[in-house]
């Protein structure tokens, strides 16, 4: 697990500090973008609060979409992109390695129900033009290096193919240490861009 | 020019969402002057507290990820997590520590969460406990939140002489509502307060005044919901009389207890409560027959004894795991080789079927038992596990000294170290062994009829919670077969 210095202290980069990383980063782009609601968080998974619901943006009035029953099974994160016009089911980890066949499997069951949610949730008017989103898998996870994450992501793909899923449709973001600060990129057609940027 | 003043704070929390959305309450007092990011994700922000002094609160979310914690901060942290801790680093001082919960109040989840009080309070660290007032249960029916939590930490308040809060949020009808109600902004005031007043601001006055509207509203809160819950509490009458939340406020800010407080929660010998207590105490039977228990309730007959408790809940378990568990337990029990394994009796007949593959845990129907001595409880267990004749005298205590006996049912290994059992006992070792001057007045007796004492006797060093939680809340505990283990001693028989 990488971690580095903040001040006088250590951080690991745990599978919370990677997914919150990821957080940090979309609402970042959406604060600089200026625009609300080119992407929000609709739900994320840490381990207690008031963040158990899915629900629409939160720059505007939130709404619930759904409730997660307390032994479902949960994605880590699921991103709203209304520029992309598309609805990302995450799973996060710290290392692109405990990203197995069996999480990969998980997370695409999870975004099937969510294909469904998503489309018949009728209950409010500023939902409805993300009724045609189109719902994919991603995972997030933290890597050494730029070259490294590479390694990873193509890795990652290949048991996205064996699963018989496409990896045209299957997003990735990873969490790199540069200089001591963590940055976040994403990748785009297996090129490797800043997701600030 | 530069004469600006900057404070500044750690909050210490299990998530980063948990430690960003207690940092944005303080927006209400504070104006927030700037927020960023340390290295790309650690927030801070930074808040003018007065037009010549500013305070940073930077945001240490998961508090595994990050090394060294302060000692203080860890130290607290071997009691229960705290969702959010307010820590000055400068002065190496913890403000106030916070619990949030937006679980269903009902039931173990309120419970599980009071250890956290118990250690905070016991640090003399002040302590917020914000949940929700109603909840829906998994039957789809709306449950208001038991008092049970609300007279821990009033009860804590007088014995440590701390601020100890248990503020509600949500209505009836949108129970998980964290906007509705008065708590949330209730809460976050106290932690403004107590965090200017840290740093020198004269807001004593203004701190004293929100402790009375806090502390009358758990009054009032206990008045409202107790005979719901119990059939009796000592001294409820000062729950409605004026003046009793400033006293409360005053132990709080260190102040010696009141004498007039001295009924609170004093629960008395048998003879001297109400005689609805002594009726509602009749033996309903139990599930599977318990020696021991019976002879608990043959001193309720003679009104040495009684019971607050209505009927327990039953949560049936599949029949392989209650097999399973059994064998796990024989293990752990084989494992004390000075006990002759013979009198391991746990076998599933024990455990009578609810349905075709589930059985019955739960065998006892009360949890909860007062006894005029330690010396008949003892007695009691000599007749109740016939086997174990001849008991070692335990004689740590007095024997006419009063005791609480608390009934575990859990079967499962190791659970009696977890949840909610970790969190009741923190819970019930104040509420009845203790006055409100903090002096022990209640030998505290844990029951666990289906767990072997190995697990406690094999583990004394372990750093753990639930062991910790445990030696230092119960006196004595009375395992399978009539083990009787002197946690304070680590002594058993």
């Amino acid at each position: 697990m990488n971690s580095l210095t903040v001040g006088s202290k250590t951080v690991k980069c745990t599978e919370e500090v990677i997914r919150w990383r990821f957080e940090v980063a979309l609402e970042c782009r959406t604060l600089e973008n200026g625009v609300a609601g080119t992407s929000f968080v609709a739900f994320t998974n840490p381990t207690a609060g008031p963040w158990k619901r899915v629900v629409g943006p939160k720059l505007q009035e939130s709404y619930e979409i759904y409730r997660f029953g307390s032994k479902e099974s949960r994605p880590d994160v699921i991103v709203v992109s209304d520029l992309r016009r598309r609805i990302y089911v995450l799973e996060a980890k710290d290392e692109a390695a405990k990203l197995t066949t069996q999480v990969i499997k998980k997370t695409y069951e999870i975004a099937g129900k969510f294909n469904v949610v998503f489309g018949a949730f009728g209950n409010h008017e500023d939902w409805a033009p993300r009724k045609s989103y189109v719902v994919s898998v991603g995972f997030v996870f933290s890597s050494k290096s730029v070259s490294a994450a590479v390694e990873q992501h193509g890795a990652l793909m290949r048991r996205v193919v064996a699963l018989g899923e496409l990896p045209g449709d299957t997003y990735s973001a990873v969490v790199i240490d540069i200089d001591g600060s963590l940055e976040v990129s994403e990748f785009c057609r297996d090129e490797l861009s800043l997701l600030r940027e | 020019m530069n004469d600006l003043e900057t404070h500044e704070v750690q909050f210490w929390t299990d998530s980063f969402h948990e430690g960003v959305w207690a940092a944005e309450q303080l927006a209400s007092r504070w104006r927030l002057v700037e927020r960023d990011f340390l290295v790309g994700f650690v927030p801070t922000y930074v808040f003018e507290i007065r037009p010549d002094e500013r305070l940073r609160v930077t945001v240490y979310g998961s508090y595994e990820s990050w090394s060294p914690l302060p000692d203080k901060i860890q130290d607290l942290l071997g009691w229960g997590k705290p969702d959010i801790v307010v820590y000055d680093v400068k002065t190496d001082k913890i403000i106030l520590a916070l619990e949030e919960t937006a679980a269903v109040p009902t039931g173990n989840q309120g419970a599980q969460r009071c250890e956290r009080l118990f250690g905070a309070a016991r640090a003399k660290i002040p302590f917020g406990f914000l949940l929700g007032e109603f909840g829906q249960h998994l039957d789809g029916n709306s449950r208001r939140d038991s008092i049970w939590a609300t007279l821990q930490a009033l009860k804590l308040t007088l014995i440590e002489a701390t601020c100890s809060i248990v503020a509600h949020y949500g209505e009836r009808d949108s129970p998980d509502a964290y906007h509705l109600g008065t708590g949330r902004t209730a809460i976050f005031r106290l932690v403004a307060l107590l965090t200017e007043q840290h740093f020198g601001e004269n807001v004593a006055s203004e701190v004293h005044k929100l402790l009375i509207v806090l502390y009358q509203e758990m009054l009032d809160f206990v008045q409202s919901q107790r005979a719901k819950i119990t059939n009796f509490l000592p001294g409820s009458e000062l729950l409605v009389l004026g003046g009793v939340a400033d006293l409360f406020a005053q132990r709080s800010q260190g102040s010696a207890t009141d004498p007039a407080l001295a009924p609170f929660g004093q629960w008395p010998l048998a003879a001297a409560t109400p005689s609805g207590v002594w009726r509602d105490s009749a033996n309903i039977g139990f599930r599977v027959p318990d020696l021991f228990l019976e002879e608990i309730h043959r001193l309720i007959d003679r009104r040495r004894a009684y019971t607050l408790t209505n009927r327990s809940g039953s949560k049936p378990q599949p029949r392989e795991d209650i097999a399973r568990n059994i064998e796990r337990q024989r293990t752990l029990y084989g494992s004390d080789r000075n006990l002759p394994n013979a009198q391991f009796g746990l076998h599933l007949g024990l455990f009578p079927a609810s349905s075709e593959s589930l059985h019955h845990v739960s065998t006892s129907l009360r949890t909860n038992y007062l006894i005029d001595s330690i010396e008949e409880l003892f007695g009691a267990a000599n007749l109740g596990f016939p086997r174990r004749a001849n008991l070692a005298a335990i004689d740590r205590d007095a024997p006419d000294m009063p005791a609480f006996l608390f009934v575990c049912n859990s079967l499962t290994p190791g659970r009696m170290f977890g949840d909610p059992y970790t969190g009741q006992l923190a819970q019930l070792a104040p509420i009845f062994c203790r006055d409100v001057t903090g002096r022990r007045n209640r030998a505290f007796v844990a029951y666990y009829p289906h767990q072997s004492h190995t697990q406690l006797t094999h583990a004394w060093d372990t750093t753990n919670k639930g062991i910790q939680i445990l030696t230092e809340c119960v006196d004595y505990a009375i395992f399978h077969s009539g083990v009787i283990v002197d946690v304070k001693n680590r002594t058993w028989a």
